[in-house]
């Protein structure tokens, strides 16, 4: 029996007035791939940022590897990379090799500076996303495809557990899109990685990963994309309209 | 040509303006990569304040300065987690309160027009030893913290969020930031003025942008820009008795412009050699598309 990466028990989530997340509750095993969808507006990328620590929800309790948020300490076994177009500024002066090396600032510590080992391990993680030639170029100059691997090699280089991904592929051509998925399915079969994903993209979401859960302020699903198919679940988590959305997928 | 060095007060002002040409960019770096650079002219417009209440009340201007700034820097962390969205509405009022307070203070004594001009405008002459004394020790504290955690304001300036999640103690960086800045700011106003003390701030930076290729280089360019410009202006300044603050200022201006001129002579060399780079490189994955398409068949 695999081990729970992650607990979630009856979160709920405010925005001011306005319930966001109601009454979610899930459990993420080692080694699973869960894609979270839903509507726009559905809370999934809240529900993110309360996985990542950003946000406290109202009520309910979070639990990472056994453990309750709120004595939770390693979050370096935490990797969550934001949507980059909100999150990231195109003019930074950063090389690529400064980028991947922010993401070792918390497991360094405070006070202590990055050295050989360190460097090593930007080299390693750039390598593994097959964009070590590219080390001192500026981060601004890279694709919208080249970026994204980027971002997730600065966070695979602390060795996460779990790792955290916001709509990933917006803004991504198809072409990196595709080889961005095949980058990791490599990476989960390589590290053992759990990945949680967020996306509003069902069909693609469906065919990559090996559990699903539809969000639309409650949880609507959770389990395997097959069966999510054949369940009457879209039409309730995004209403009638789903059903025509759906059917044109095939 | 170099007879000024005899002089105390010129050595004075050397020193003081080369530990300034330092804090300048230090500080700045972060302010303009997370687009905060108004918050230079805050804490300028607040010192503002705090020299006018200084000279008013017969206490030491630059301390008077320093507190006022320090209060500055609190209610702006306040204000902005009140109005988290508008962080310059927060910037805007504390500009509004400390400038205002500074014309009602000059008003009401009339006598302090003299020593104001020297704060306004910066000042070769008037630098004392006791202020050359606290811009030393400050300059030395800005400089610690700065290195003490240099990774983490590289990080949260980079991707705040993110920084957050992976437990960097955000809000405390924040604070402990702001209120170097105010130091630095009520610090550097002896030298430059403070009409223009933001100015080094931003501008060493600004220049140094268009031509940095990683933020290792853009930093270290910051500071030969910065450093050169205090060196040039103090040296047009007593030379040509101008006021210090408008002539490194000038000069941080002028290297700016041919920093631009640079970038704009060197990105356009850039461009054509991207292109290629990128033209060849599609040109290669179509080759490797047909190798893989006739493997298929």
């Amino acid at each position: 029996m695999p081990e729970p990466v992650l607990e979630l028990a009856k979160i709920t989530f405010y925005y001011g007035d306005m319930l966001v997340l109601d009454n979610v509750s899930m459990t993420v095993f080692s080694g699973d791939f869960l894609g979270i969808v839903g509507p726009n507006g559905s809370g999934k990328s809240t529900l993110l940022k309360i996985i990542a620590g950003l946000l406290k929800p109202a009520s309910g309790t979070v639990r990472f590897f056994g453990t309750e948020r709120e004595n939770f300490r390693q979050w370096t076994r935490i990797a969550y990379v934001a949507q980059n177009v909100t999150s990231f500024n195109y003019g930074f002066p950063a090389t690529i090799g400064e980028t991947v090396m922010t993401g070792l600032t918390a497991s360094l510590g405070l006070l202590r500076r990055p050295g050989r080992r360190e460097r090593q391990l930007v080299e390693e993680s750039l390598a593994s996303v097959g964009l070590a030639s590219l080390k001192n170029r500026l981060i601004g100059e890279l694709s919208g495809g080249q970026q994204q691997r980027v971002f997730i090699a600065r966070a695979l280089v602390a060795s996460p557990d779990l790792l955290l991904l916001d709509e990933p592929t917006v803004g991504v051509d198809v072409e990196a899109k595709e080889r961005f998925y095949e980058l990791l399915a490599e990476l989960r079969e390589q590290r053992g990685l759990t990945l949680l994903m967020v996306s509003h993209d069902i069909g693609v979401v469906a065919e990559q990963v090996r559990s699903v859960a539809c969000l639309n302020r409650k949880l609507y699903f959770h389990g395997p994309p097959a069966e999510f198919w054949t369940e009457d679940v879209l039409c309730q988590a995004y209403g009638s309209a789903a059903r025509v959305l759906h059917h044109k997928d095939h | 040509m170099f007879d000024f060095w005899a002089y105390a007060f010129m050595q004075r002002a050397y020193f003081a303006g080369l530990i300034v040409a330092i804090l300048c960019p230090t500080i700045g770096i972060y302010l303009v990569l997370r687009r905060l650079s108004m918050i230079g002219e805050m804490f300028a417009h607040v010192s503002l304040a705090g020299v006018a209440l200084g000279i008013f009340t017969g206490v030491y201007p630059l301390a008077t300065a320093l507190g006022l700034s320090l209060g500055a820097a609190v209610a702006l962390e306040t204000l902005r987690r009140t109005y988290r969205v508008f962080t310059d509405l927060a910037i805007a009022i504390i500009i509004s309160a400390g400038l205002s307070l500074a014309v009602v203070l000059i008003g009401l004594s009339r006598a302090l027009t003299v020593d104001l001009h020297s704060y306004l405008f910066g000042s070769v002459i008037a630098i004392s030893p006791q202020d050359l004394r606290l811009v030393a020790v400050v300059g030395l504290l800005v400089v610690i913290f700065v290195l003490l955690f240099q990774k983490e304001l590289f990080y949260v300036a980079f991707d705040e969020e993110v920084a957050r999640s992976s437990g960097i103690p955000v809000d405390m960086l924040n604070l402990l930031f702001v209120v170097a800045t105010a130091l630095t700011i009520s610090v550097s106003m002896r030298v430059v003025g403070i009409l223009l003390v933001s100015s080094l701030i931003t501008i060493p930076v600004a220049a140094a942008l268009q031509v940095g290729r990683s933020f290792r280089s853009t930093t270290l360019l910051a500071y030969i820009f910065s450093v050169f410009s205090v060196i040039c202006g103090l040296f047009f300044s007593y030379h040509a008795n101008l006021a210090p603050g408008g002539s490194i200022v000038l000069t941080a201006v002028a290297l700016f412009v041919f920093a631009a001129g640079y970038r704009k002579i060197f990105a356009a060399g850039g461009k054509l050699l991207a292109h290629t780079d990128l033209s060849r490189r599609s040109e290669e994955e179509g080759l490797q598309a047909n190798v893989a398409a006739a493997k298929d068949y």
